[in-house]
């Protein structure tokens, strides 16, 4: 369910565009973005749970992007430039992490606080940039694909070294392919690459040339190079020794990691300066948010990710300028019937969750604005559907969120059959209407939903009664024994490519959670999302992928297998003594940039 | 007096780790007489008393031998039977009343509690056989006395509300023990007078326990001395202080401060 | 003192009275959400203001204390009678019995908690009705709070099993389960008593921790518990989050002031 939960996508309030720029040689010298303004959405900080780092891309840039002649003058002018370093600011970052790192490998990565750590750590051949969602050149300077979207060629930067001193080649990138690969070493990244081991061909041409192959054609191949942190094959540091703008210095279990700034990183800025500014990064492992609240008042410190909605309010209050509202995040909460017909649920209650009309008058029978003022206090936005606006590409902008219309709601139920009588809705076999949600327990917010839903559906004669359990107990109602009525869970997007999705959207697949595992579609509209979704899977063309998944939302828009309520709103703190911050909805957030983030004089002194 | 015994013990009895704290003694009471049983303290007497009654396992002891009260061996009688016995046929009357008296409980409920344990009488009828037994043992009859707390007693009266629990259901038995230790010289005569009078009018046997030879003396038809576990004497009040045999008891009698009068209390 | 104790008592008997008849007190539903006035200040029409769903804060309060102040006395009644009728018997018949209860006890105790409740949890059925989710709770905080005090119990009883005043009750041919419910609870009382107001308080916040496993008061039923969740949270909400902790002093408070003060602890 896990998985599930991280796969499923969510829509929320439209999000300013900006006008993108093509990425050209310079793009990995120039300063990203920080000089956009903040005024399209409105700004918060609170850095979004982490979650998962990668946005899919626009494939339509699979070409080649950079011109290596570009680079090498550049390489030029950043080698003449290494003396000019200590003229920076320095100084150092610090923020919390909110569990142990569990590894430090790059490769090994699976939790949130190792995977912040790898992305201001480890060097990566394609980054993903988390404000654009665009892909930019990084360890390589220029990449195709080829083989039919099996495989992809990539041109790799020269005179790199690993924070040790060690020079970078083609032949490290070979080293990281293989152990990546390696079945025995269970990599989880290498698990997006629907790779299945000794498959992948990994051939280094030149001693800046590297080409993969693998045995299928991978969709969006290239933005999954985003989490592939390049390991040394010679370094004696191992996997300690990094290619990313800085590397760990220090790790005292239970309480911090500290980063130095890697001496030999590659980038710099516009001035020809060395990149990062900062000197150093100390992440304090704190799960305590009260504590971190305190702290960061205290100017102790810089960041504060995920923020919930009441602090953010009260932090506003205090501090207006360091609270961030960056628009909709990949977070949303939604809510499903039980449609399956191995549920062990009265026949009467199964034709209900079954029939099209009830869900989708249920749908309108929901307060979304009321829940994202009163549960959030503003800070989200009535969902569309699977997919955030915060997820631009892929991301269908013809949905708009279901309207609250309470008389649309009857007379839906109405043409279903459902009458209401003395304040209480009857289905055709005068049966009447009340069912259960189940949600988690503990979380208040969600708490709150169900009780405004619950006064929501009151008035049109629906009684829920509201269930809060266990986790655990939720995932084996709602995958194993399947008695449960209806469930509200919020969902994180990991990926940005809906081919993460597959498993979500066809009908015989495990998370497909209204009614999963079908021998075969039990209607016609899940037949027809099961052969767009196989469409979208097999196609190349990042426009045709995108019109087939277009559709897929747009079913599910009508058919509302799942009712999306709010897409929140990813809200940061990032202290006014941070300069540069340009805090991005996906993660990192506030540390995406982290080479150009610089800290004011008095601070750096601190 | 005929010579038909209404109880006759022939007991021993052990403790963990102590045993033969009572050895094969033998005692008998007739109907109506008043026998005392007189030993150092330590010697068995109370253990005596509460087998006599089954209850010894309560202080963890174990009796052996026979109890014949009525043709009945209580040592071989059922929880049950023992339970109908107690307090109806043969009742106690313990040492010292504040700690044997219910703290939590008033007087009249205790004596209520006494009543109803071996009678199912409407309230009037408690009421009456509690009023009964407290004008008997010479208490005020008066509600806010029974509405009392034993705290809020003297010890003097609290003995007395022990004695009429005991009088309630006009046993044939009544075993003493020690009940005048806790009180003053008075009070001690008092009760001994109160016991000796209802022997008379109640017809109740009485097995009196003491140390003190001399304050029973007037007071007991019959004397036994238990002295290391055994009875060693066991005869009429008189020839006891006229022609002791054991050296314990001439001894006791020999510490006594001078001749004493036998039947000038009845 | 007579006089804060009449006071403490009246105070009792209103909260009493506003909880049987909330009502009187307030025409808006507890569960209405005025969704345009969340967080609202207090005013006219809502005296303690509203909660962050809109909903009247008095009204709730009411409401909440009807449940909480009916149901958690229930629950301590129930497991002071448990922990009475377990420990009492443990500690006064001793033996196999005093073994087993121990044994449970200590089980009760050592088990998961968190983890079988979480399974009850999941036994239930989804759809329940608010009125049962507070029999439920209640009954399974009452069947479950009892060991802790069954084995203070069984300590009190223990030493009473052998006392003077049990060998008095049984000598006066009570049977043992009258003994144990006439003389030995009374003078555990105290323990009893302690336990019972002590319980309260805890019970209350109890349920609102059963709400963090899915148990508690169904929504949207308030209750003292639910009322109290988003004081956890940590922010510093409005004053008036804080009346139903004030209100629960205040019960707290007036139990221990109407107490008797007639201490019978042995």
């Amino acid at each position: 369910m896990k998985a599930f939960l991280a796969k499923l996508d969510c829509g929320a309030g439209t999000r300013a565009c900006r006008v993108e720029t093509r990425l050209d040689a310079f793009r990995g010298l120039r300063t990203p973005r920080s000089k956009v303004p903040n005024t399209h959405a409105p700004r918060s900080k609170g850095i979004v749970r982490p979650k998962s780092v990668d946005t899919s891309v626009d494939a339509a840039d699979t070409s080649v992007r950079a011109t290596a002649v570009v680079v090498l003058a550049l390489l030029t002018l950043a080698c003449s430039a290494v003396a000019a370093t200590g003229a920076q600011p320095g100084g150092e970052l610090r923020f919390c992490l909110y569990s142990e790192p569990k590894t430090f490998n790059p490769l090994l990565v699976a939790d949130t606080s190792s995977e912040a750590i790898r992305y201001m750590t480890a060097g990566v051949l394609i980054r993903v940039n988390r404000q654009t969602q665009e892909l930019e050149p990084s360890l390589a300077v220029s990449w195709r694909v080829v083989s039919q979207g099996r495989g992809i060629a990539f041109k790799l930067r020269q005179h790199v070294a690993f924070s040790d001193g060690t020079p970078f080649s083609a032949e490290d990138v070979a080293y990281t392919m293989h152990t990546l690969f390696d079945p025995s070493l269970h990599a989880p990244t290498a698990d997006s690459f629907h790779a299945g081991g000794a498959a992948v061909k990994i051939e280094t041409p030149a001693a800046d040339e590297v080409t993969l192959t693998f045995p299928t054609p991978v969709a969006g191949i290239e933005r999954l190079f985003d989490q592939v942190g390049i390991l040394s094959s010679k370094s004696p540091r191992k996997e300690m020794a990094s290619l990313g703008p800085f590397y760990v210095a220090q790790y005292k279990p239970g309480s911090e990691v500290d980063l130095s700034r890697n001496p030999y990183y590659w980038k710099r800025d516009r001035q020809g300066l060395r990149l990062p500014r900062i000197d150093a990064v100390r992440l304090y492992i704190q799960q305590n948010r009260d504590m971190e609240l305190i702290r960061f008042q205290r100017g102790d410190l810089n960041i504060m990710s995920a923020v919930s909605p009441e602090l953010f309010d009260q932090l506003q209050a205090r501090m207006p300028a360091a609270v961030r509202d960056l628009g909709p995040s990949l977070e949303s909460e939604m809510m499903w019937f039980n449609q399956s017909p191995k549920a062990p649920l009265p026949a009467y209650k199964k034709l209900w969750f079954q029939s099209r009309e009830f869900r989708r008058a249920l749908s309108a029978a929901v307060n979304r604005e009321d829940l994202c003022r009163l549960v959030y206090r503003g800070h989200a936005h009535p969902a569309e559907g699977p997919i955030s606006p915060a997820n631009r590409f892929w991301f269908n902008s013809g949905l708009k969120p279901h309207r609250y219309d309470p008389a649309e709601a009857l007379a839906l139920l109405g043409k279903a059959g459902f009458r209401l009588q003395d304040g209480q809705l009857y289905d055709a076999q005068s049966h009447a209407v009340e069912f259960s949600i189940v949600t988690n327990a503990g979380n208040q917010a969600r708490e709150k939903i169900a009780q405004m839903i619950q006064q929501d559906l009151k008035a049109i004669g629906i009684r829920l009664n509201v269930v809060k359990l266990d986790y655990s107990a939720i995932i084996d109602r709602i995958s194993q024994s399947l008695d449960y009525e209806s469930c509200l869970l919020g969902l994180t997007n990991v990926d940005l490519d809906p081919d993460a999705q597959m498993n979500v959207w066809l009908s015989s697949a495990s998370n497909h959670q209204w009614n999963p595992n079908q021998a075969s579609p039990a209607t016609p509209w899940e037949a027809e999302i099961d052969r767009l979704m196989q469409a979208q899977g097999s196609e190349l063309n990042p426009a045709r992928r995108k019109a087939y998944f277009d559709k897929v939302q747009e079913i599910v828009s009508q058919e509302v297998p799942f009712l999306y309520l709010v897409t929140k709103n990813a809200l940061v703190a990032v202290s006014p003594s941070l300069q540069n911050a340009d805090p991005s909805v996906l993660r990192p957030q506030a540390v995406w940039n982290i080479e150009m983030l610089a800290l004011t004089q008095e601070v750096a002194k601190k | 007096m005929n010579g038909y015994p209404l109880l006759h013990i022939r007991l021993s009895i052990d403790y963990p780790g102590r045993p033969r704290v009572l050895d094969d003694a033998m005692l008998d009471v007739r109907p109506g007489e008043i026998v005392g049983l007189v030993g150092e303290s330590g010697s068995g007497k109370s253990s005596l008393a509460l087998a006599l009654l089954r209850l010894l396992d309560l202080k963890g002891g174990r009796a052996s031998g026979n109890i014949w009260f009525k043709d009945r061996d209580l040592m071989r009688a059922g929880e049950r039977e023992m339970r109908s016995i107690r307090g109806k046929e043969i009742a106690f009357v313990p040492q010292s009343p504040s700690s044997y008296l219910n703290p939590a409980l008033r007087l009249g409920d205790q004596m209520a509690e006494a009543w109803r344990a071996h009678q199912n009488g409407s309230r009037a009828g408690v009421e009456r056989a509690v009023c009964r037994a407290i004008e008997q043992v010479g208490l005020p009859v008066d509600r806010a006395f029974l509405r009392r707390y034993p705290g809020e007693v003297s010890v003097g009266q609290a003995q007395r509300v022990l004695i009429a629990m005991a009088v309630l259901h006009l046993p044939g038995l009544l075993i003493a023990d020690e009940p005048t230790s806790s009180l003053d010289l008075i009070s001690q005569a008092d009760v001994l007078r109160l016991l000796s009078r209802l022997n008379r009018e109640l017809g109740m046997g009485i097995l009196y326990i003491s140390h003190d030879l001399l304050s029973i003396a007037g007071f007991c038809d019959r004397v036994a001395i238990l002295h290391e576990g055994r009875i060693v004497e066991f005869r009429e009040t008189d020839a006891v202080f006229e022609e002791p045999e054991h050296p314990y008891t001439k001894a006791l009698i020999g510490a006594l401060p001078g001749r004493v009068m036998t039947g000038d209390m009845r | 003192m007579k006089a804060i104790r009449y006071l403490a008592a009246t105070l009792l008997l209103a909260l009493l009275l506003a909880a049987l008849w909330p009502g009187a007190l307030t025409r808006t539903p507890y569960d209405r959400q005025f969704r345009e006035l969340p967080n609202a200040p207090v005013s006219r029409q809502f005296p303690l203001g509203t909660d962050e769903l809109g909903r009247d804060r008095l009204s709730r309060l009411l409401y909440g204390t009807r449940v909480s102040l009916l149901a958690a006395p229930a629950a301590a009644l129930l497991s002071t009678i448990l922990a009475a009728l377990v420990g009492g018997l443990a500690g006064f018949l001793g033996g196999w019995f005093d073994r087993a209860a121990v044994a449970l006890i200590d089980l009760m105790l050592s088990l998961p908690w968190l983890f079988l409740l979480i399974i009850v949890r999941a036994m239930l059925p989804l759809n329940v009705p608010a009125l049962v989710s507070v029999l439920l709770t209640f009954g399974l905080i009452g069947l479950l709070g009892w060991p802790s005090a069954a084995r203070i119990v069984r300590a009190g009883c223990r030493t009473l099993r052998c006392s003077d005043l049990v060998l008095q009750a049984r000598a006066c041919g009570l049977p043992r389960g009258r003994v144990l419910l006439k003389h030995v609870l009374p003078n555990v009382r105290p323990i009893l008593t302690a336990q019972f107001r002590a319980s309260i308080p805890i019970y209350i916040l109890a349920e609102a921790n059963l709400g963090l496993l899915g148990l508690g008061v169904a929504d949207p039923l308030p209750s003292w518990g639910n009322l109290l969740r988003p004081l956890e949270s940590g922010l510093a909400p409005d004053w008036a989050a804080w009346a139903p902790l004030i209100l629960m002093l205040v019960v707290v408070s007036c139990l221990y002031l109407t107490q008797s003060s007639k201490v019978v602890v042995q």
